[in-house]
């Protein structure tokens, strides 16, 4: 019986030449969205590993040269265009792409892309995901809201009571029967989507990327369910097909525009940021607390230095048959660190919790939910931000301990004219992102996941305790 | 009599009640910015203020043979313990819009170093809040405001045509046009009056001083520009209603006709104009500067001594003295800037054409110019941050001018200098560049408005009973 | 054959607030009986219809449905009824056979070859050439065809008409009349909701009247003339 409401769903929405037409210009749409986000993907990708290489090559020939004046000069390292990133730009583009690596500390990224364009582009990108995200609810929402309503309206809904046909059933073969229609749109959709994702030029980890195209396609279809359920209650439960269309139009536009935007209010509300400012000050005061290595009357230089008389069993630092210097500028990279390390922690905690306040308002909005879910399976959002920043952190901290150590074992204190052998700099590895697997994106998505589990729950209630229809 | 139908419905007190939250609400995040934006300003300039007193009185001490005081050299005085912070306070209706202040620096330590390096820093945000854009009053109307309009007036003919009273009233001699446009006029005015008086009440609600220089005018603008909006609204609300559909069709289109002006067009027109003008790239600067400034390292002394003969007017002797460290990294960092120019020349002007071609296409979408508009008129719009980066290119200009000759002649900073120093004020733009941009912008929303709304009324005459 | 009648109301009671749409009905229709209803506007009689539907909750009163209580077991009493309003609705992009496919298919759980469908449309007056036609232009007449085909599909035990000769034209008014001979023939119960006295007496086996939610008489056709009904008619709707 299900079957026959399904089929019969099915061969009224393909005659229906309104149905066509939508479709065909959603998948236009989305066909240009993917070939776009494909082609800037891929030339971004380009020329984030070009300059890379590039820099590593500034660092490499930069020729013979103190070592901490290489730590001085540093290197630029440029943040990866992940192979999902074609299908949700994220916030790629209110992130910085790049940061410099040098001694003493730890730099903010910059060059926000988003800086550089017209006003007309905080209206929105378009990407595959804002697609995914708006358009088809909206197709969702034009296909359904005459479901039961519509039928009501012109009577058939009577004439099928009245054959005693169970409300369930009939609720089940129309969310059957509409999926299957969008089914027609989705599936040469997501056999695009496949297909740009194999001819990437950054398909890089193989079976860590099928899998999260996976996951995201589960997670938009988990949505899609909601939002036809919800279209088909709000159908089943209205008094006409204008109440009906008005309260899903109602419902679509708070998700899609009025939510996102009101929640990332309530969030900085919540969880407040500094501005630059206060963040930088903050940096400096605590950094300046610890240890000045290149100042010699500081009184905490004097305990390192007494420990590394110990160490080397000497009584004074001319004794000494290594370089204090490099010694002392070591202990004062790694009092910094912890500085940075509880100021930018404090940072991404605070983006974090206002993230995760987000995701739980997608109990209000779904479209939060999968759109935090959409992003961090494509490696677009903050979290993959942070990991990239920690990592390039760490690098630098290896660098310049390197660079430290170095200058420590083959010089005595005081030789700041000493310069290391121009082939040194190809010594230390180049720095290589190592993009976190899928389960530690997910990690971060509890909340998004737990919200679309319960609007699953509540949409599998509201499909099963549909009321008997108002008939008469 | 159509006021009596109006105010006897519940739904549009409903709406309003509705509509009036959410301008609060808007009101309310501008305020909190506009608050943060001028707390963290107080807190630049008590910063800055505490490190010239210190700094004065080091310099008295010194001008008064006090041995112990330490003066640096003039170039790390003017790299940063003497600079200030050049900055730009929120305008007078700073509370109205947040637009692109989220995203633009307003305050910048000027240094006698590039400007590269101290522009570098973004202010913080968290970029997933950049990117859902922020719930101000300047959404509120842009998105919100036409959402209410056509939700009061998508049913004004059809549904008089679906309650079966049309027949009755067109019965009667008068002319439907005149019947139709009374109604719409009365719903219309209402909810207009509601959004202009709202918009005002937000504006002294949340601290906006009239007495403030331009206020009013700036007022005035934002009320035009929403009227003008308004009426784009209202003519597209008439011409599809004059199609003579039923209520659940009007709609659907009208419900179209938005998605496509708000969200359709301006999106289209941005992944459009980026792909044919795309954003001159950044990372090839980042990469561009770092190789000028190597290459210039590299010729050391000659980058130097060319310097110092191109620029007789800051090196009056042509040679530095021994040890001049700072006139040396200045020499090298000027040499690298002047190698840049012709690179920052073309970021620029491919900037310029992404964003005239933006422009232009913006008249493609009401939306995108009242967005504009409004973020013009709060002075949160991408020309006045403009003016500012002028206003900073100078000053920064005048910095170094004043550092540069204390530097290269070796002199070290007096307390006289200090006061001397270039400080930075902000000029506001003149309100009459301010009148004339917007003005343009509401001329643009006009035109369409008089074309679909003459259509419309037009059309109205022939307004069938039935429909079509 | 069952012994319970097809249709029966036993002190059946509907009242909305404090106006009684039906009070206390009770009525028997058994197999081969064509009972109208007549009645002015608001007398009750779709009330009556709604009720056995199920669409409507009694307010006191049973209505039984071949002996099933239609609240206890909505869907079981269904089985038994085929329903047909004043218009039939059908699906506008579908076309007859697919419309009869899809509704006897739901109500009997069966699938029909094709040629037994088009012969069901036949038996309920339409050409076999209109059954691959769109029902988005059909005509009343037309689509009330389709109506019966589901019925005579379903093998119904009792029809529902609401109304169904309003708006038809004579001739189609007549060819309406002669199906229900025949289905009444097969041995079905049928209610009829009229204002149409002449069709009543026509096909009627016995008419009851209407007044303000009560059943206020009844007769049998063949006991009655045209112009007698039409006489006592009038002398119940003045007050």
């Amino acid at each position: 019986m299900i079957r026959r409401i399904a089929v019969k769903e099915m061969t009224e929405m393909f005659r229906d030449g309104r149905f066509r037409w939508a479709s065909a210009l959603l998948l236009g749409l989305m066909l240009v969205a993917l070939a776009t986000g494909a082609t800037n993907s891929r030339a971004l990708a380009r020329e984030h590993d070009a300059a890379q290489e590039t820099m590593r090559g500034f660092w490499v020939n930069q020729g013979a040269k103190n070592p901490h004046s290489a730590a001085h000069y540093g290197l630029w390292v440029f943040k990866p265009k992940m192979p999902l990133s074609f299908v949700d730009y994220g916030v790629d583009n209110y992130t910085g792409v790049t940061t410099w690596l040098e001694a003493h500390k730890q730099n903010e990224f910059t060059r926000r892309p988003a800086m550089d364009q017209a006003s007309v582009a905080r209206f929105g990108e378009w990407t595959a995901a804002a697609v995914l995200q708006l358009l088809v609810p909206l197709l969702i929402v034009m296909l359904a809201f005459p479901a039961f309503a519509g039928e009501r309206e012109t009577g058939t809904l009577r004439q099928l009571v009245a054959l005693g046909v169970p409300m369930r059933t009939l609720m089940m073969g129309k969310a059957i029967g509409l999926a299957s229609a969008l089914a027609a749109v989705l599936v040469p959709a997501t056999i695009l989507g496949v297909g740009t994702l194999a001819l990437g030029a950054n398909f890089g980890r193989g079976t860590d990327d099928v899998l999260r195209f996976a996951a995201m396609i589960g997670a938009y279809l988990l949505y899609f369910t909601v939002v036809l359920v919800i279209a088909l209650a709000v159908s089943a439960r209205s008094t006409g097909v204008r109440i009906a269309l008005l309260t899903l139009l109602a419902f679509w536009t708070v998700n899609s525009l009025v939510a996102p935007r009101a929640v990332a209010d309530l969030a900085r509300r919540a969880y407040p940021t500094p501005s630059s400012f206060a963040f930088l000050a903050g940096v400096q005061r605590d950094t300046e607390r610890g240890l000045d290595g290149h100042n010699p009357a500081d009184a905490r230089r004097k305990a390192v230095e007494e420990q590394a008389l110990r160490e080397y069993r000497t009584i004074s630092l001319d004794a000494l048959p290594v370089n204090f210097d490099a010694i002392a500028m070591q202990a004062s990279e790694e009092y910094a660190n912890t500085v940075f390390d509880k100021h930018f922690g404090d940072l991404y905690d605070q983006y974090r919790a206002q993230n995760t306040l987000t995701q739980w308002s997608g109990l209000v909005s779904p479209l939060l939910a999968v759109r935090s879910l959409s992003m961090g399976l494509a490696g677009t959002d903050i979290e993959q931000h942070r990991d990239f920043a920690v990592q390039a952190e760490l690098y630098r901290r290896g660098l310049i301990k390197w660079t430290n150590n170095y200058f420590r074992d083959n010089t005595r204190t005081g030789e700041w004219d000493w310069k290391a052998p121009p082939e040194l700099w190809a010594r230390y590895q180049s720095f290589v992102y190592d993009a976190p697997g899928m389960s530690q994106t997910l990690r971060h998505q509890g909340a998004a996941l737990s919200v679309l589990a319960i609007w699953l729950m509540v949409a599998l209630g509201l499909l099963w305790s549909t009321p008997a229809p108002r008939v008469a | 009599m159509e006021w009596r139908l109006l105010a006897a419905d519940r739904t549009p007190w409903l709406l309003l009640l509705i509509f009036g939250i959410v301008t609060a609400y808007g009101a309310w995040n501008g305020w909190q910015w506009a608050n943060f934006q001028r707390t963290t300003l107080a807190e630049i300039a008590d910063g800055d203020n505490m490190r010239m007193v210190r700094l004065d009185s080091l310099l008295q001490r010194r001008a008064q043979g006090d041995s112990t005081a330490v003066v640096p050299p003039a170039g790390a005085l003017g790299a940063s313990m003497a600079t200030t912070h050049a900055v730009l306070a929120p305008g007078p209706l700073a509370t109205l819009a947040v637009g692109a202040s989220d995203l633009f620096p307003y305050y910048a330590r000027v240094s006698i170093r590039s400007k590269q390096s101290f522009m570098a820093s973004d202010e913080i945000e968290n970029p997933h809040n950049l990117l859902a854009g922020r719930f101000d009053l300047a959404f509120v109307m842009v998105f919100i405001y036409p959402l209410l309009l056509l939700a009061l007036t998508y049913n004004v003919v059809s549904g008089e045509r679906d309650q079966g009273t049309m027949p009755l009233w067109m019965s009667q001699p008068i002319s439907p046009r005149r019947v139709l446009l009374t109604k719409l006029a009365v719903r219309v005015g209402f909810v207009l009056a509601i959004t202009l008086g709202l918009s005002i009440a937000m504006a002294i609600v949340t601290g906006v001083s009239l007495t403030a220089e331009g206020a009013v005018v700036r007022l005035a603008l934002w009320a035009l520009a929403v009227l003008a909006y308004g009426l784009f609204w209202i003519a597209i609300a008439i011409a599809v209603n004059a199609l003579g559909r039923s209520s659940a069709m009007n709609a659907v289109v009208l419900l179209g006709a938005w998605l496509l002006v708000v969200v359709v067009i301006p999106s289209t027109i941005a992944a459009v104009v980026t792909t044919v003008y795309p954003s001159p790239s950044r990372v090839a600067l980042t990469t561009a500067l770092r190789r000028a400034s190597d290459e210039a390292a590299a010729k050391g002394d000659t980058a130097v001594s060319q310097f110092l003969a191109e620029h007789p007017e800051m090196a009056q002797s042509g040679t530095l003295t021994a040890g001049n460290a700072w006139g040396r990294t200045i020499a090298l960092q000027e040499q690298t800037t002047a190698a840049l120019r012709p690179t920052f020349a073309a970021f620029d002007s491919a900037l310029v054409a992404q964003r005239t071609a933006a422009d232009r296409a913006r008249v493609l979408s009401p939306a995108i110019l009242l967005q504009d508009a409004l973020h013009d008129v709060a002075g949160r719009g991408i020309d006045r941050y403009r003016h500012y980066d002028a206003q900073l290119d100078a000053y920064h200009q005048a910095w170094q001018a004043f550092f540069f000759r204390r530097v290269f002649a070796d002199q070290a900073l007096t307390a006289a200098d200090l006061a001397a120093r270039p400080t930075f004020t902000y000029v506001e733009e003149t309100s009459d560049s301010v009148v004339q941009r917007v003005l343009t912008l509401l001329l643009l929303v006009l035109v369409p408005t008089m074309v679909i709304g003459a259509w419309g009324i037009g059309r109205l005459t022939r307004v069938s009973v039935h429909g079509s | 054959m069952t012994t319970a009648p097809r249709l029966a109301a036993r002190a059946l009671t509907k009242s909305y607030g404090p106006a009684t749409a039906l009070d206390r009905l009770d009525l028997e229709i058994g197999a081969g009986d064509v009972y109208c209803l007549l009645g002015a506007n608001g007398a009750g009689k779709t009330t009556t219809i709604n009720l056995f539907l199920n669409f409507v909750a009694p307010t006191s009163g049973q209505a039984l449905v071949c002996g099933i209580d239609v609240t206890k077991d909505p869907l079981g009493s269904k089985r038994h009824i085929a329903y047909i309003p004043e218009t039939v609705m059908l699906y506008r992009q579908l076309t007859a056979l697919e419309n009869l496919d899809y509704f006897a298919g739901l109500a009997t759980g069966e699938q029909f070859p094709r040629d037994q469908l088009v012969q069901f449309l036949v038996e309920a007056g339409l050409r076999a050439d209109q059954a691959d036609q769109r029902v988005g232009g059909f005509s009343k007449g037309m689509r009330q065809k389709v109506g019966i085909a589901i019925a005579i599909a379903k093998r119904a035990d009792v029809l529902l008409l609401d109304e169904p000769t309003s708006g038809l034209d004579p001739k189609a008014s007549n060819e309406f009349s002669e199906l229900i001979g025949q289905i009444r023939q097969r041995g079905a119960a049928i209610l009829m909701a009229t204002h149409d006295l002449f069709r009543a007496k026509e096909s009627g086996t016995r008419v009851g009247i209407m007044k303000h939610g009560a059943l206020v008489a009844q007769m049998d056709t063949a006991e009655i003339g045209h112009a007698d009904l039409e006489r006592l008619y009038l002398a119940h709707m003045k007050d």
